[in-house]
């Protein structure tokens, strides 16, 4: 008995307590993108700075940021998700948010001739009928209409709600699908209308509340000029979001999908 | 070390405890281990003394029987104070210069010591991998020891570069780089906060506030603790009938100040 | 292809002529220089870099602005304005005319960036940053102070010294993580509303113009302006609702958060002036110094502050302080 305890300790030790740096994820076929980009999106050099170089930087700043706190050995999920209630830990947050949104959203991503084989599921795309969207083409159009009319740095998310219903949300900046309360989805600059004003208030009543939020993003679109600015210019938003959804590997988008 | 007597001893105390009401219920063991006593006395006793292993303590040959003289020797001599004394049996006092810096470091800035700190370490060789020739570290937190070993590396650079740089130069600029850091992070944390709201993130409470909530738990856990702790220091001082009144009396009051909810044992016994 | 321009309907000629003033890219004689010698701007942009910063993107903002002026024009009778700062006045309250507005804002912040600066002359090489470069810290020695008396005397009282002005400005800069500016300006020591409704300010020899007297340090993200006498109105106007709404359903007193006092106090509609803008977009430096490089980035952005500039917006400083507010 006592033998089976000390083993039990020496486990939890070995997993809990071995301090270490955070890295950059691994991608299936990184080896690959990195040699020749990812056809009909990105050069070798546009994917090294969308990919290797950005994802480096916010993984060694959230290192230095979270280095000796108790944020240290979690995984940008889950720091970002322990961060954003707390008002002095919104530069910790956004290292970590970044870092799990670009991750999202390069997993997804495949070569065009590999993503032109796959195709939406029959069960998203019965979903997305419900919110008035018939077809891929109009999907598409929503998606990234809203993608490239928004002003400054963010993302668009399908994201799947409680209910199991389907929503396109913006989320500017580093904002994350995952709490409504951070998914940062105005923008308060010019005119304020009561449509807006009226979402604030409500959104600090249920934060207040303690509400829980269990929304799950489905598919994310990349708005960072980081992500395109190598290959398409600060002005080529529209191109590359063109290639962006070409690119799109539907079986993982699919899998994402909760299903019965 | 103070010899464990405690432990024999524990069906006497268990009984006093049951007597003055700190223990409800009788423990499972109580009426076994009063059925049948250890009749092994588990006490650990000082091994050299009790065991008689060793004839003899070695300090004690000094004073032995001298026999060319036939006396014995009652006091050290001159010759044998200087042998206990001298600097090969003394320890020897270790003196760092990085003991000296983090001493005036954390006078100076004595709420470095309230950030919170790892103690965890996978290898105890993380400051291996640091190379002080910048002050942030991939493998350390930012904090007084960041500051003494870049003014340890800066003093070194300097020897080696032969410039002029004096011990005070040198901790004032590790010093002065430190502040710029941390301005620099505390910035960074302000401004992210203020452009998450300009993009309508909103927070359910101020982090002030969220302190005191946290804070307030480990209130709550230790003011349990303590009245537990109260009851069972005045019951041991044998002030048993006077003491139940006063507990009840600082129960109460801790009750008003952290408003906590614990049950008084004597209050519900009534 | 995605633009708003393509999925907007186009307007018919005959509407388009009803709104005679287009916009068109202001000129900045640095950058032009920079666009015809096909040279670097010295010390802070390749030339690829102000190609896009500037002459492509700064025409992509005029091209929307125009469009989105076109369609506004099409349905109310706005005033036809020539000037940014008219245009952004008139429609920052207004949420229908939000593409205008922020068109026209970040056009104004772009220029009003670019104009601030000047080529830096001594020799400096743009190289891309690397990973390690994130833990150095801040160079400490850098030159480019203002020559201008009045302008350094200003900075020291406002920020006890330059380095520490440099220190906040840069901080403030590289703090910002999407889209946006740091900006010094000149703060009013009165609210604008005080000094419409004290009638002690409107004895002779005083004026209702505001008085500037202190300088500081403010960020704007994506089209912000800095201007909080041009937001005041709209933000109180719903938080006075807010309040009419709060009071049905709370009788009880409640004391005010540190939250609630800061909002009240943040866009007391004081008078702010800008005298200078960095912007601290990652486009800025993405291309000349990398993923790493901001810092860098910054560090020379402050050699190629124009001074001159700044203390040519610079009003004119009051020492007198009325405390009596």
């Amino acid at each position: 008995m006592f033998r089976t305890t000390s083993r039990f300790v020496g486990q939890a030790f070995a997993r809990n307590s071995k301090r270490s740096i955070h890295e950059v994820p691994k991608l299936r076929n990184e080896e690959k993108y990195i040699a020749n980009g990812i056809e009909g999106l990105y050069t070798p050099s546009g994917f090294q700075t969308a990919w290797s170089d950005y994802q480096k930087f916010l993984t060694l700043n959230l290192t230095l940021h979270t280095n000796g706190t108790e944020n240290e050995l979690r995984t940008p999920y889950q720091i970002l998700l322990k961060t954003a209630k707390q008002t002095t830990q919104q530069h910790i947050f956004h290292y970590a948010s970044q870092a799990h949104n670009n991750h999202f959203a390069m997993e997804q991503l495949t070569d065009k001739t590999e993503a032109s084989k796959t195709r939406p599921s029959r069960a998203l795309m019965e979903k997305l009928a419900f919110q008035d969207i018939p077809d891929l083409e109009t999907f598409r159009e929503r998606m990234l209409l809203l993608a490239d009319s928004s002003f400054g740095q963010g993302w668009v998310f399908l994201v799947e709600l409680p209910d199991k219903s389907l929503r396109i949300m913006r989320c500017n900046n580093d904002g994350t699908p995952y709490y409504f309360a951070k998914n940062q989805s105005l923008d308060l600059n010019g005119g304020v209308d009561e449509g807006s004003f009226e979402y604030l208030n409500s959104l600090n009543v249920r934060a207040k509340s303690n509400e829980k939020d269990w929304t799950l993003p489905i598919l994310a679109i990349n708005c960072w000029d980081v992500s395109y600015i190598k290959d398409y210019g600060m002005t080529g938003k529209a191109d590359y979001l063109a290639n962006f959804w070409d690119c799109i590997n539907w079986d993982v988008v699919n899998k994402r999908l909760f299903q019965v | 070390m103070k010899i464990q007597t405690k432990a024999t001893s524990v069906l006497e105390r268990t009984s006093h405890y049951l007597k003055v009401g700190v223990l409800k219920q009788k423990p499972t063991w109580y009426d076994i281990v009063g059925a049948y006593p250890p009749h092994t006395d588990l006490t650990k006793k000082p091994k050299v003394i009790e065991a008689k292993l060793q004839n003899q303590d070695p300090g004690e040959s000094i004073y032995a029987h001298n026999a060319a003289s036939g006396f014995y020797k009652t006091r050290p001599s001159k010759h044998d104070r200087r042998q206990q004394n001298n600097a090969i049996s003394r320890l020897p006092k270790l003196e760092f210069l990085e003991d000296q810096l983090r001493d005036v470091f954390y006078h100076q800035h004595p709420w470095e010591f309230s950030r919170p700190k790892t103690l965890v370490e996978t290898h105890g060789d993380e400051v291996s991998k640091c190379d002080w020739a910048t002050m942030l570290q991939f493998n350390k937190p930012l904090d007084g020891e960041s500051v003494v070993q870049r003014t340890i590396w800066l003093l070194a650079q300097n020897k080696h570069q032969q410039t002029e740089l004096s011990l005070f130069e040198a901790y004032d600029k590790a010093r002065f780089e430190f502040y710029k850091l941390r301005m620099e992070e505390e910035m960074n944390s302000t401004v992210s906060r203020e452009e998450s709201s300009m993009y309508g993130a909103v927070y359910p409470s101020t982090n002030i506030e969220w302190g005191l909530k946290q804070e307030q738990e480990h209130i709550d856990v230790w003011a349990d603790i303590a009245s537990e702790k109260t009851k069972v220091s005045q019951a041991n001082q044998g002030r048993n009938d006077a003491s139940v009144g006063e507990a009840d009396d600082i129960v109460d009051v801790q009750k008003s100040i952290w408003e906590t909810s614990f049950e008084i044992e004597g209050e519900k016994e009534k | 292809m995605y633009r708003v321009a393509r999925t907007l309907p186009r307007r018919a000629p005959t509407l388009l002529s009803q709104r005679n003033v287009s916009f068109s890219l202001p000129t900045i004689s640095t950058l032009e220089t920079v666009k015809s010698t096909q040279q670097d701007f010295k010390g802070l942009f390749s030339s690829e870099t102000v190609n896009e910063l500037w002459f492509k993107r700064g025409q992509q903002l005029v091209e929307g602005l125009n469009q989105s002026l076109e369609q506004a024009s099409a349905s109310s009778s706005e005033s036809q304005s020539n000037n940014l700062l008219d245009i952004i006045a008139q429609t920052i309250q207004k949420p229908e005319h939000y593409g205008i507005y922020s068109y026209g804002s970040l056009l104004y912040n772009l220029q009003f960036f670019l104009e601030s600066l000047k080529e830096n002359s001594a020799e400096v090489k743009l190289s891309q940053s690397e990973p390690k470069d994130l833990l150095k810290t801040g160079n400490t020695t850098f030159g480019n102070i203002p020559a201008d008396e009045n302008l350094k005397s200003w900075l020291i009282d406002s920020f006890g010294s330059i380095e520490e002005f440099r220190n906040l400005l840069l901080n403030s800069a590289k703090a910002i993580k999407g889209d946006g500016l740091v900006w010094l300006v000149a703060e009013s020591n009165l609210s604008q509303n005080i000094l419409k409704q004290s009638p002690s300010i409107t004895e002779p020899g005083t004026t209702k113009d505001p008085v500037y007297n202190n300088l500081a340090i403010v960020n704007t993200y994506n089209a912000g302006v800095v201007d909080d006498s041009l937001r005041s109105g709209q933000v109180n106007r719903l938080k006075l609702q807010k309040e009419a709404n709060l009071q049905l359903e709370i009788d009880r007193l409640t004391l005010g958060t540190a939250e609630e006092a800061e909002f009240n106090t943040l866009y007391n509609d004081k008078k702010l002036l800008p005298v200078l803008a960095i912007d601290g977009s990652m486009r800025n430096y993405l291309l000349d110094y990398g993923v790493y490089g901001k810092q860098q980035y910054l560090e020379n952005v402050w050699e190629c502050i124009d001074w001159d500039v700044v203390s040519k917006r610079l009003p004119v400083r009051t020492k007198q302080f009325i405390n009596s507010y």
